[in-house]
């Protein structure tokens, strides 16, 4: 029996936390449902030992470090989907490059950042609006997981999407109140 | 026997060759050093360092250390110092990565082991090899003449290993000029000596591959660090008829492991603050021993406490598996403790004093910049 509605879908995060061992487990006795098994052991190595006896589709995060575990990934056919975070990469630069290499090998991403407020969203929801729609899998609304503000204005989300706008730039301002003055000032 | 307190220095250490220059038009004039007392309830002080070199050789700078050092000091502090592995999980319980400054307090703790003991850290690590270890000389890029005068030095000092850097940029002279510089350092060779060509993955397999060309087939030189990625270092692996050594490459457990499984390479170089300190080091050397591979055992760059460290891990090391250790003495000018370890005729010995063997002078470290625990 389908436990997800039209147009839903489950991802099971293990964050790096499993040993093989148990990974092999869970995803033995979860073998009729549908999910995506995300990041379940420490390596790139033991997620791929668990990838060749798993029947779920597999996504990556933690391993995803740059181009060249993309390239990795790419010749190793070593998930189904790449999760990137703008920081983890580099910035939208790098991340842009990441993400070019895999969708053009066929493997889609997420587009995320590893924490952030307001401003770190723009720069996810811009990154995942400029992904061709099939190869992005889905992205995340940051700034709705703090309780403090980083910027005024910036991305919207709505029925479950994430909206970047259509101001210039990131379309954002910094919340000047929130953020309070410089720790440090380069110049 | 548990940690109370760990105070911090920081030292600058000079490069003693004026401006150090690797491929990629890195250069270095000084290291910024970290230098770390860790203090025990039993009074007993263990030094730990690291010294990243500057802060585009790996992932690591000296401003980066010390701040890592302000969450992972506290995590240890009440733990006993002996308990190498433990102290590792409460350090990667708070911070992800960041070997570098693991490794400061990870050698500290080595060396209070060994104070508490009584033994000299090389013991702890397996046991003395009697018999000096091996030096290895670093000769810098410059003319062919140049280089080959610079081996010739070396040689004279008794040196057995010789680290030739290549990767000369095309408009340098490129490929060609790589091989002129390895052919006039080889020109003068004598029996037992021992030659790397490092590339501080500077190189592209195009590159090493013209390079190869150009050099006589009857060449023996091991190459290390060619290329700066896995994908271009494995497919020069296949076509390159030269023994390979890897390093900047191979920091964590599972580089290894990825390195030993894909045959990337016949040997590694282990670098105590890359690896992630002694623990590490010792791990990585078990896992290394059991593929065959080669070591050269180092540092990035560092002090005599950097040296110590890397003195008793070779010190230490199957010598059918050692080639040769790098005295960062050599790079540095600044000094700041006494060690009793000289090079005699391109050989050192590890003291035999309980732990590292060397304590830095209060005024060569100054004040502590930082200090974690009860005072």
């Amino acid at each position: 029996m389908p436990l997800l509605k039209p147009g839903e879908k489950a991802m099971a995060d293990a964050n790096q936390g499993w040993r093989v061992d148990n990974a092999l487990r869970v995803v033995n006795a979860t073998r009729d449902l549908d999910y995506i098994l995300e990041q379940p052991c420490h390596s790139y190595e033991e997620c791929q030992q668990v990838r060749r006896k798993a029947d779920q589709p597999m996504k990556l995060d933690e391993c995803v470090t740059g181009i060249h575990m993309a390239q990795r990934i790419v010749a190793d056919r070593g998930a189904e989907i790449c999760c990137l975070k703008i920081s983890n990469l580099g910035g939208l630069s790098k991340a842009r490059r990441v993400r070019d290499y895999l969708i053009d090998n066929g493997i889609a991403v997420v587009s995320e950042d590893s924490w952030g407020g307001e401003i770190t969203s723009a720069a996810v929801a811009h990154f995942a609006t400029s992904t061709p729609e099939d190869w992005l899998v889905n992205t995340t609304d940051l700034m709705n997981y703090n309780t403090r503000s980083t910027g005024v204005g910036g991305p919207w989300s709505d029925k479950g999407r994430l909206y970047p706008g259509d101001a210039p730039g990131l379309g954002v301002l910094p919340d000047l109140d929130s953020i309070g003055k410089p720790v440090m000032v380069y110049s | 026997m548990k940690i109370t307190r760990i105070d911090v220095h920081q030292v600058e250490l000079a490069y003693s060759g004026g401006v150090y220059r690797l491929s990629g038009g890195r250069e270095y004039r000084s290291f910024d050093a970290t230098i770390i007392a860790l203090h025990c309830d039993d009074g007993t002080v263990g030094w730990g360092e690291s010294t990243p070199f500057g802060s585009t050789y790996v992932a690591a700078h000296g401003d980066g250390v010390r701040s890592a050092l302000a969450l992972l000091a506290p995590a240890v502090i009440g733990l006993d110092p002996r308990c190498h592995d433990r102290i590792q999980d409460a350090m990667d319980a708070v911070l992800t990565g960041h070997a570098a400054a693991k490794t400061a307090i990870d050698v500290a703790c080595w060396d209070a082991h060994g104070k508490s003991t009584g033994q000299a850290v090389c013991d702890l690590l397996g046991g003395r090899i009697d018999a000096p270890v091996p030096v290895i000389s670093s000769i810098g890029s410059d003319t062919p003449d140049a280089m080959r005068a610079c081996v010739a030095r070396h040689r004279k000092a008794g040196f057995l290993g010789h680290s030739v850097k290549i990767g000369a940029a095309e408009s340098e002279g490129g490929p060609a000029l790589d091989a002129e510089r390895i052919s006039a350092c080889l020109a003068d060779r004598q029996p037992g000596e021992w030659y790397l060509a490092d590339a501080n993955g500077g190189m592209t397999p195009e590159s090493v591959l013209r390079m190869l060309a150009h050099l006589p087939k009857d060449t023996e030189i091991v190459i290390e660090a060619p290329c700066a990625s896995w994908r271009e270092t494995l497919s020069l692996r296949a076509r390159c008829r030269l023994p390979m050594l890897l390093d900047e490459l191979v920091q964590e457990d599972a580089d290894l492991i990825h390195a030993i499984a894909s045959d990337a390479c016949d040997g590694i170089g282990l670098k105590i603050s890359k690896q992630g300190g002694l623990t590490a080091c010792q791990r990585q050397r078990a896992i290394a021993s059991a593929a065959g591979m080669i070591m050269s055992v180092q540092d990035t760059t560092g002090s005599e406490v950097a040296f110590a460290a890397v003195l008793h891990m070779a010190q230490s090391t199957p010598r059918h598996l050692l080639r040769c250790a790098l005295d960062p003495r050599s790079m540095v000018s600044t000094r700041i403790a006494h060690f009793d370890a000289p090079v005699i005729n391109g050989g050192v010995v590890a003291p035999d004093s309980p732990g590292l063997g060397v304590t830095p002078a209060a005024d060569a470290i100054g004040k502590p910049v930082a200090s974690y625990g009860a005072n």
